[in-house]
Parts: structure tokens; sequence; C-alpha cells
């Protein structure tokens, strides 16, 4: 692990290393899923640890670090993905996997993958925060900011979407 | 397929793809490496500040002597807590906590950016620019490479440690560190970096930060709006940590307050839904003329310029060129992507 608590490190920060310890590894996958691109989502994660680390005192006492890290994340997304004049999400390529329906399974993966790509930051976040954090729709609506009413929009049309895709891709449409 | 299953295939997705990130990547060590850099920047500002303050004493000491007004450095705020003009020939400039005065001329640039504190995307200049931590373009310079500025600048918010570097050319470039918001003054003219120096204090102008998007008002009569009074623009763009941060502001002329509240007025109705990352707000009172007294109509226009509606309290309208070109100066439009525009 790249995170050392010195003898010098206050209680405060020993605190942030321990969270950060603990929660880096599913941060930087959610950051992955939300942005699309590695290089992005460590970008991203790192911004958002640095701002966490210097309020930690109110971050961990007030609020859940987890939902805090998570909003700045999808926040610094949707503002680089704003800058970049609303261009396509980047989406790392598709690789081969091996499992029981290796060739099921490698379309269906592609065809969610093909979908997050499509979608707006918002959204995507949305659905990732709702199908691969498992937070329900309060939750998501705390994390993005916005009503439980959107949040629940942005994931029936996400999942309307993709049974398209995937009904397309049992045509033999794709 | 039901929707359970479509959720199945979903959940097992993004679970898929998940794996695929690298979690090795030393992103921890490296936002560590970024808090104590720092960490290592505020350690400075006591001593900065105590430079300021020798700074000053000196150029109150030249200003005395000196013959040509038009050079004369601006006075410097005694209190630190009220807005007061800048002398002819100067404009204040403001950022986060910030203010300083700059020769008016001076256009508008970037500056170091909090990720890369070596990189300038749009440098400004001669006569000379601000610049501020902003994308203006993807055409960015390193300052190292063997480059060397060319044209005076101060650098407002730049990720840099207070202090001093010097390049061979003649220019030296010293930063401190006020209210919590770095000033960077790089010249060759000594004097000149004196003169801006001693100008820096906390911003008055605007609040430094908010804790939320404003809402808009507008205090209205049956007799229509009176005569109005100077006015102020404070622009904010929200930061990486999701705070929104004072980017700019400046007193403007009544008259363009009241062209674009007439402007937003006519304007239809928005009906846009949009997470704000930048806005302005236009504060400004107005004479109420059949109120028999000092009294006085308070209005507060919220623009939202990413998300295309103003919020003047109630319904948002639809932001339109007219409601916004009165007081779209050179500033603003250095300063907030819709203007900027999509670089890449």
């Amino acid at each position: 692990m790249d995170v050392e608590v010195t003898d010098r490190a206050t209680p405060a920060e020993a605190g942030f290393d321990a969270w950060v310890e603990a929660r880096i590894a599913a941060l930087l996958r959610f950051a992955y899923l939300v942005t699309g691109s590695q290089t992005a989502a460590e970008d991203a994660v790192q911004a958002a640890l640095v701002s966490a680390c210097e309020k930690w005192a109110r971050v961990s006492r007030r609020d859940d670090p987890d939902a805090y890290v998570r909003r700045m994340v999808v926040n610094a997304h949707i503002s680089a993905w704003r800058r970049a004049g609303r261009r396509e999400s980047p989406v790392a390529a598709v690789r081969e996997t091996s499992g029981a329906d290796p060739a099921a399974e490698v379309a269906q993966q592609d065809a969610v993958w093909r979908l997050c790509a499509a979608l707006p930051p918002q959204q995507r976040a949305a659905v990732v925060l709702r199908f691969y954090e498992d937070l329900d729709y309060p939750e998501i609506a705390t994390v993005l900011g916005i009503t439980e009413a959107t949040v629940r929009s942005h994931v029936h049309r996400a999942l309307t979407a993709l049974r398209r895709e995937l009904e397309a891709d049992d045509r033999g449409e794709a | 397929m039901d929707e359970r299953d479509v959720e199945q295939v979903l959940r097992a997705g993004l679970a898929g793809h998940a794996e695929r990130a690298d979690v090795t990547a030393p992103v921890a060590a490296r936002a560590r490496a970024a808090v104590a850099h720092r960490h290592r920047t505020r350690w400075g500002v006591v001593a900065a500040a105590a430079a300021v303050v020798l700074v000053i004493g000196g150029a109150a000491v030249l200003t005395r002597g000196g013959d040509d007004r038009a050079a004369e450095p601006p006075g410097v705020a005694d209190s630190g807590t009220t807005v007061a003009d800048p002398p002819a020939g100067w404009r204040t400039e403001y950022y986060g906590g910030v203010a300083v005065d700059v020769p008016a001329a001076w256009g508008y640039g970037g500056a170091p950016l909090p990720s890369q504190p070596l990189t300038v995307c749009a440098p400004g200049g001669p006569p000379g620019y601000v610049g501020r931590p902003i994308v203006q373009t993807d055409v960015c310079t390193y300052l190292r490479s063997g480059w060397q500025p060319t044209a005076p600048y101060v650098w407002l918010g730049a990720a840099l440690a207070p202090g001093t570097e010097e390049w061979d050319n003649g220019y030296v470039q010293e930063t401190v560190e006020v209210a919590g918001t770095t000033v960077t003054v790089g010249t060759a003219d000594a004097h000149l970096r004196a003169q801006v120096l001693a100008t820096v204090r906390p911003g008055d102008l605007c609040d430094a930060t908010l804790d939320a998007v404003p809402s808009g008002h507008l205090d209205l009569s049956r007799e229509g709006t009176g005569t109005p009074r100077p006015s102020t623009l404070c622009a904010y763009r929200r930061d990486a940590s999701g705070e929104l941060v004072l980017a700019y502001g400046r007193r403007i002329a009544g008259r363009a307050l009241a062209e674009s509240l007439e402007a937003v007025s006519t304007a239809p109705a928005s009906e846009a839904k949009c997470d704000v990352d930048e806005l302005v707000v236009l504060t400004g009172d107005f004479d109420d003329r059949y109120g028999g007294g000092p009294a006085s109509q308070h209005q507060e226009l919220m623009v939202a310029p990413d998300c295309g509606y103003v919020d003047i309290g109630g319904a948002p309208r639809k932001l339109t060129d007219a409601a916004v070109h009165p007081w779209a100066d050179p500033g603003v439009r250095a300063t907030l992507f819709y203007f900027i525009g999509p670089q890449g």
C-alpha cells in the first residue's frame, strides 16, 4: 500500500490514512466506471483525496467520507466533460474475458460499456452508484446533489436504453 | 427480458469493468504529497505577510517622493475591509479571498494550474496581464525548459509557494499569500512589482466562496424601477472540491444591471435542469422614486451561463445575449467557460 502512517502523523492524519488505505481501491474502481478512463479516474480521486484530507476533521465528523469523495469525483468529471464541449466520454477498450459462456458474457459487458459511454456524466454516475455501489435512491440523490425523482428518471432511462441494446444484440442488429 | 434481468446484466457488466481499473496506482501517495506541498506553502504565509508589510512601507515612501501621478501606486487599503476605488490608470482584480490593483491597460491570461503548477494555458502578452488558473486554450506553456516571461504579470490563485524566482532576462517573480489566496507578481521593474504587491489585500467586494447556488431577487413596485446606483458583479466557478470560488469581480455601472434586468424580464421562461458549475451574481440598488425617502429597491440576478438561465426569484428565465451583453467585459470573457468555449 502506498500510504504510510508515520510517527509524526496527527490523529486526524492517521484517521485519514487508515480510511484511504481501506477505501482507495473501491474509489478508483468507482471513478474508473464514472469517467471511463484510468487517467481521469486517478486525477479525479487524487483531487478528491487532497480536498478530503485538508478538511478531514469536518468530513469525518459531519459527512460520510465515501459520499464526500464520490461526489467530488462526479463533480470533477462533469466539469471536465463540460469543458471538453460535451464530447463523448472516453471508454477503455473492451478486452477479452474468460468465463463460463465467454461469448455471451463479452457481448453483454460490451453492451453495458457502450451504454455507459453514451450516457451524460451525471446519469452515468447515477447508474454506477445504483448498480455498482448498490446505493438506494435517496443516497444517490445526496451524493449527486439532485432530487430523488431525477435519480429515478436517470436510472429508468438507462435501463430502458440497455434493454433496447440487449434486444438488438439478440436480434443480431448490433 | 424483464427489468430484473436487465439490472442483473448491468450489475455484472459494471462489476466486470470495475475489475479492469488499476487500483495499484499511487494515487493516495500523490494526494499526500500535494497536501504536504500546500502545508509548506501555508507555513510560508507568515513570512510572506511580513514581507508584504515591508513592501507596503517602502512603496509609501516612494509614493510621497514621486511626481508622476499616472505611475503612482494605488492607495494602500488601511484596514483591508472597505472597497476603495483604485487611482486613475489602475483597476482592481479579485480572485478567491484576495484583491490586488494592476495597471488598467493590462489584459487577461492564464496562471499555473492547481493540478499542474508548472503549466500555464494562454499566458498573456504586453503591456502586461492578469492570469488566473483557468484553461483558456489547449495550447499550454511549460514554465521550465528555457521559458522566460516577456510581459509583466500578476497571477491570482496560482499553486505556487510564497517566495521569489529570478530569470536570466531580469524578470523577478514574487509570490505572497493573503486570505488563503496566492498573488504572484512577475516583472523586471522592481518599482512596479513593489507597487502592485503593496496593494495586495483581502478582497471585500464579493464573498470569497459560496456555500450554495444563490437565488435571484427583485424588488419591484407598480411605478417601476428608479435610477440605478453603482452595482456589483461577482463571478464564481466550482473548483475540484465542489466549492464555488470567486473567480472574478468588479463594480459595474448601475445602467448595466438595469439593461440586463430589462432583457431578462422579457426573456421566455426556462425549463433548464442543470448542475451549476459557474455563475455570475449581479447585485445593485435602484432609487425608489416614489418611496419618499432614501429607500431603495434591491435587485439581484443569478446568471448560470453554463445552464442557460437567469434566476430573478420565481421562475427562471432563459439566458439571452441581450441579458449578457451589458456586463460581459474582457475579464468575464477570460474567466467563464461559457465565453471561453470548449477546447480540444
